[in-house]
């Protein structure tokens, strides 16, 4: 549900809406299809078979392959997993109830837990002590999931919704990047 | 206000009156005139604070002078003490806590205000690194947490970990102890440690919520006291000074250390508190064996980075990043400032 509600916020940041001034639409999305299109068949003119353009916090990377280009578009940069979206973008401009069908990356259900920072991942309270949660848990709203360490300054993660973990991201001790993903808890 | 801490309010007030008035006797009259209190009430507080430990000198005709306060932490013996604008402010003192960490954070999560401090005489469940715990004596040292409500993106946050190690380790040194920092915020005495910090953080994704920053500093625990196991590698300012510490005195020179640490790092971002950690460390250019959950790493530490984390260079010369660990100095380095 985040990512979907991020994406949406991401293609109707001011920054793309200058692109779409010139051609308003009733409740268009603010990233410009034409703009889009116009760069999409520039490249397919030419041996660009990368394209990436980043203003502020959004990013544009465009990869083609022999299957044709597609189009990953993220805001803010690194905080979540790209979205991927279908080209060309003949489809309406997604609104959180009619978004298009998402890709892979956002089909599976739930939320991501991120890491607030770069430091330690710890499942556990402490290295002789159960892990706080085990894949296919049941937790509620609330409940410490981990530990994210950095300069002896720890942060206990909550999960934001009561559900299921459906995916441990992170090995115990591992080095986490800010932003980076790790659990998924699915609601149930 | 019910009689009990109408009562409180009066013996803070004397004392801060006392306190004001150092080596000069202050006149009950006076005493009497700015508390808006009789002669014969004024006479009962000092009475009362006579009662707390409080030794107050009374000579007919020039009136009230201090001469002791009891070696204790409660808002009567700090407040007075205290010239910060936010910290310890509010004091919230309990003789014996499971943790004062703990108490700080919930009293955070209830909404307690940037600043609050919790205090206590003894820890019966203090937190170390990793479910390790702190122990202390009761009624010798220092354990106290404080609640930051900061304008930080939550990656910055780490940071405040080692603007209280540079407050510390010059408290310590304010009070003669040549303190030296080992990464990332133990305080040691010749390389023995002698203060911990350890700090909690409650985030939301954009901003911080609050921070628990919990200290805890051996001040008047003696080698004696030690366990053991703790004697070869603890120490305290009173052994490294010789002499016992005033421990309210301490605390106050503290908080408003940290304080004006905290306004420069707010003001000025992390360059300045990089530069004075830098100064006050005993890990850099140490070959130093790093210990996490899951590997060991041996190396020579070089810096620390912008964002305070570790810079290890291997023997092989490639560099690591260490954000999280227990650090061992394998060779100890002379203290540039002691003898």
């Amino acid at each position: 549900m985040a990512i979907k509600r991020k994406a949406v916020r991401t293609v109707e940041s001011p920054s793309a809406a200058t692109a779409a001034a010139k051609a308003p639409r009733p409740s268009s999305t603010s990233l410009d299809v034409e703009v889009l299109r116009e760069i999409v068949q520039l490249l397919e003119t030419s041996e660009v078979t990368r394209f990436s353009w980043q203003r502020g916090d959004e990013r544009l990377l465009i990869c083609r392959g022999p299957a044709g280009p597609t189009v990953v578009h993220a805001a803010p940069l690194g905080m979540h997993a790209p979205v991927p979206m279908a080209a060309p973008f003949a489809a309406p401009a997604p609104t959180p109830a009619a978004a298009p069908a998402p890709a892979a990356a956002v089909q599976k259900p739930g939320q991501l837990v991120t890491s607030p920072f770069v430091g330690t991942f710890y499942r556990a309270p402490a290295p002789d002590q159960p892990n706080f949660v085990e894949l296919g848990a049941l937790v509620k709203k609330g409940q410490v999931l981990c530990i994210v360490e950095a300069m002896k300054l720890m942060n206990e993660i909550e999960s934001e919704m009561a559900g299921k973990v459906t995916e441990v991201l992170v090995e115990n001790g591992q080095a986490v990047e800010f932003g980076q993903a790790l659990f998924r808890i699915e609601p149930v | 206000m019910n009689t009990e801490a109408l009562e409180q309010t009066h013996e803070e007030l004397v004392l801060s009156f006392l306190v004001e008035s150092g080596e000069d006797y202050a006149s009950g009259e006076v005493l009497s005139g700015k508390l808006g209190l009789s002669r014969t009430a004024v006479w009962k507080v000092v009475e009362s604070l006579r009662g707390k430990g409080y030794r107050i000198d009374a000579v007919p005709a020039r009136g009230y002078r201090l001469v002791s306060v009891p070696d204790r932490l409660s808002p009567l013996e700090l407040a007075p003490l205290l010239s910060t604008h936010d910290l310890g402010r509010t004091l919230h003192y309990v003789e014996t806590l499971p943790s004062t960490n703990e108490l700080a954070f919930r009293l955070a999560a209830e909404g307690a205000g940037h600043g609050e401090v919790v205090l206590c005489e003894q820890q019966t469940a203090g937190k170390g690194r990793r479910g390790r715990q702190w122990v202390s004596p009761k009624g010798k040292n220092l354990a106290l947490s404080v609640i930051l409500r900061p304008e930080l993106p939550p990656q910055e946050a780490p940071e405040l970990t080692l603007v209280a190690a540079v407050a510390l380790a010059e408290t310590l040194r304010e009070a003669g102890g040549d303190a030296t920092i080992k990464w990332p915020n133990d305080v040691q005495l010749g390389g023995r440690k002698v203060a911990g910090i350890l700090t909690e953080l409650s985030a939301e994704p954009d901003r911080v919520s609050f921070v628990v920053l919990g200290i805890g500093v051996n001040l008047n625990t003696r080698a004696a006291d030690l366990p053991q196991e703790l004697a070869e590698t603890a120490t305290s300012l009173a052994e490294a000074r010789g002499q016992d510490v005033p421990r309210a005195l301490f605390t106050a020179a503290l908080l408003t250390r940290l304080e004006s640490w905290l306004d420069r790092h707010a003001e000025q971002g992390f360059g300045p508190v990089r530069e004075a950690w830098k100064r006050l460390s005993s890990t850099l250019g140490q070959d130093v064996l790093v210990r996490t959950d899951r590997a060991e790493l041996r190396g020579r530490a070089v810096d620390i980075d912008v964002s305070g984390a570790l810079l290890v260079r291997r023997e092989d010369g490639t560099l690591e990043r260490v954000l999280a660990g227990d650090v061992e100095q394998l060779r100890p380095r002379k203290d540039p400032l002691a003898r």
